[in-house]
């Protein structure tokens, strides 16, 4: 059983263009005060109806909270002017800086390294006593992270499987993304949502995928 | 190398790309250009347009070769070359242009565009070609795009097109530099 | 003289400039257009080039009728050539004039061409005799696109529908043709096609039924 507690997605500008959680108890996103609590079982909402991947999307409330997201975000979305945008801003960053000179050093030791980038010493995960970080690089740059219990030991088929049916079908190929590629934009594409939490719904409830 | 390369694109074509009516395609490109050169009424101008229209497939385009294969990021511009005509050009176009003309710093190649699926029912008015009109530029900021998200920047330009009379196409592509990957910004 | 020169040489290039157009001409005379010349492209290829024609028409246009319109616009042209070749390949040699074989031309034939399948449904609007609609489920070439919750009445199939209308045209036909999005479970981007006839249109079909 695989417990999935967030996924972070960066781009070619070292920027968090999306962000979701599941399991985690306290994130810069969930009230500080009346943190969620953590289910030790796997996802705590996964009561809901499953939604077909691409049905027609109504159910809002069903799927996590994303960020970042741009002024014209609903009500389910963290606001750009809130404290906790701020602060999961600053949580982005840090998670960048620590994958970003963890695959250099693997790939220095590797003698692999170079200005281009590019993930040659192959980074794979990490562990620390509480959860296991999970990292995949796109070719082209894009960053997948996804941090699990830490008994999950390998999400390298996952992570390039949301690369590539879910990202490139669903934010690459969509015509109204804007992907201006000198310009961050956050990912507020429904589909790739849906897609994405149904996808990892049913990661978590098969056991076979451990 | 270059029989590797045919392989993974006829591949990929075979068991893992969608298709679509090519005449449709065809058709939609050609009603593109059309409104282009009514917008701008201008032919350098529907050129510089195109080619822009390219560079924005291009960046996009690349994830999904990369998602359809298992390529990784070519080790240099020789594979580069390979890679654009036997796996590029092979997935979206279903053709495969032959590479050539290599200049001596191995930083310049042709691409021979035999069969360009875009020239199909296409005919130029005599005054598009003499005006410059290159119908396929799209083609190129395509490649520019693409190779400008493997952090290689590049200059693309037609120099040869059958829709203005020449024996065959050919797409020029000449490597300015490797581009380096963007570090965090640092706070401090 | 000098000018005279380089009149000389202007003439020069735009002769030489004239044999090689003949060459291309009698080069695409020579083509056979009764059958494809090539099967398939990419699907993603179309999708690509479906994006940046959306998202240039964007950066012209004021709203999103206006965006329709342009997309429609692209598409008719794409539609008389559609029309020309389907009709060139059906062994048929008339043409559909009445409305019902128009539209069943449309739903099948040039559904089969565009899409390499039929349409899922064509039906009569109940409320108005000179409307008909035209359903796709799954339309493939729109299959990649999440429209925004700021943008919801926007309907990407406005190219189809854009086709469609030249096609009616050319079959003598006029009708204003729109697009529409309705869900339906599982489809999110179910398309339908409306066609309203002209009046002098439905004005005919009355004629040519009463003369029957």
């Amino acid at each position: 059983m695989v417990v999935v507690y967030t996924i972070y997605i960066f781009d070619r500008h070292c920027e968090c263009i999306f962000y979701t959680e599941w399991n985690r108890g306290r994130s810069p996103l969930s009230d500080d005060s009346a943190g969620r609590p953590k289910s030790g079982k796997g996802p705590a909402n996964t009561a809901h109806a499953i939604d077909r991947a691409g049905t027609h999307l109504s159910g809002d409330a069903q799927r996590p909270v994303v960020w970042p997201t741009s002024a014209t975000s609903t009500a389910h979305r963290v606001s750009p002017e809130s404290p906790r945008n701020t602060a999961m801003e600053e949580e982005a960053k840090l998670v960048y800086g620590v994958v970003f000179s963890t695959r250099n050093i693997i790939n220095k030791l590797n003698a692999k390294d170079g200005p281009q980038g590019g993930n040659p010493g192959g980074f794979m995960s990490f562990a620390t006593n509480t959860y296991r970080l999970h990292y995949f690089e796109a070719p082209t740059g894009v960053k997948f992270i996804i941090t699990t219990d830490v008994s999950t030991t390998s999400m390298q088929p996952v992570l390039e499987m949301i690369y590539r049916n879910i990202y490139v079908e669903y934010v690459v190929k969509n015509p109204l993304f804007n992907i201006d590629p000198h310009v961050s934009t956050p990912i507020e594409n429904d589909y790739f949502r849906a897609v994405l939490n149904n996808y990892i719904r049913e990661i978590s409830s098969n056991t076979a995928a451990s | 190398m270059e029989k590797q390369y045919k392989t993974i694109g006829e591949d990929a074509w075979k068991n893992n790309v969608e298709k679509v009516n090519a005449e449709l395609f065809i058709f939609t490109y050609g009603s593109l250009v059309v409104q282009l050169v009514k917008d701008y009424e201008d032919y350098a101008a529907v050129n510089k347009q195109l080619d822009k229209m390219g560079y924005n497939i291009g960046v996009r385009l690349v994830d999904d070769i990369m998602a359809r294969t298992s390529l990784e990021r070519c080790s240099g511009f020789t594979a580069t070359a390979e890679v654009i005509s036997k796996v590029g050009f092979k997935l979206f176009l279903n053709v495969a242009p032959s590479v050539a003309s290599w200049s001596a710093d191995g930083k310049e190649f042709s691409l021979i565009v035999d069969d360009n699926p875009l020239n199909d029912f296409c005919e130029l008015p005599p005054k598009a070609v003499q005006d410059g009109l290159w119908y396929s530029n799209v083609l190129c900021g395509v490649i520019r795009g693409a190779l400008e998200m493997m952090q290689m920047q590049t200059e693309v330009e037609f120099v040869r097109d059958v829709l203005r009379g020449d024996d065959t196409s050919e797409i020029r592509v000449r490597l300015l530099r490797m581009l380096d990957e963007e570090v965090p910004a640092s706070d401090d | 003289m000098a000018t005279n020169t380089q009149a000389q040489t202007q003439a020069q290039s735009l002769m030489k400039l004239d044999n090689k157009a003949s060459k291309r001409s009698a080069m695409l005379l020579e083509q056979n257009v009764s059958r494809p010349r090539r099967d398939r492209v990419g699907l993603s290829a179309f999708a690509f080039l479906f994006a940046e024609i959306i998202r240039y028409s964007q950066n012209r246009v004021l709203g999103i009728q206006e965006l329709e319109a342009k997309l429609s616009e692209v598409g008719q042209r794409v539609g008389v050539r559609v029309f020309e070749l389907a009709m060139w390949r059906e062994k048929t040699v008339h043409r559909e004039t009445r409305v019902l074989q128009t539209l069943v031309f449309i739903n099948t034939v040039v559904w089969r061409v565009l899409f390499d399948k039929q349409a899922d449904s064509l039906e009569r609007s109940t409320e108005n005799d000179d409307e008909y609609m035209i359903t796709d489920n799954e339309p493939a070439i729109l299959k990649y696109i999440s429209v925004p919750k700021e943008m919801t009445s926007f309907s990407p199939g406005a190219f189809i529908s854009g086709i469609v209308e030249a096609i009616a045209c050319c079959c003598q036909c006029p009708a204003r043709v729109t697009s529409h999005v309705v869900p339906a479970d599982g489809l999110p981007l179910r398309t339908v096609i409306l066609l309203k006839f002209d009046s002098e249109v439905m004005d005919r079909e009355k004629q040519l039924e009463a003369s029957k």
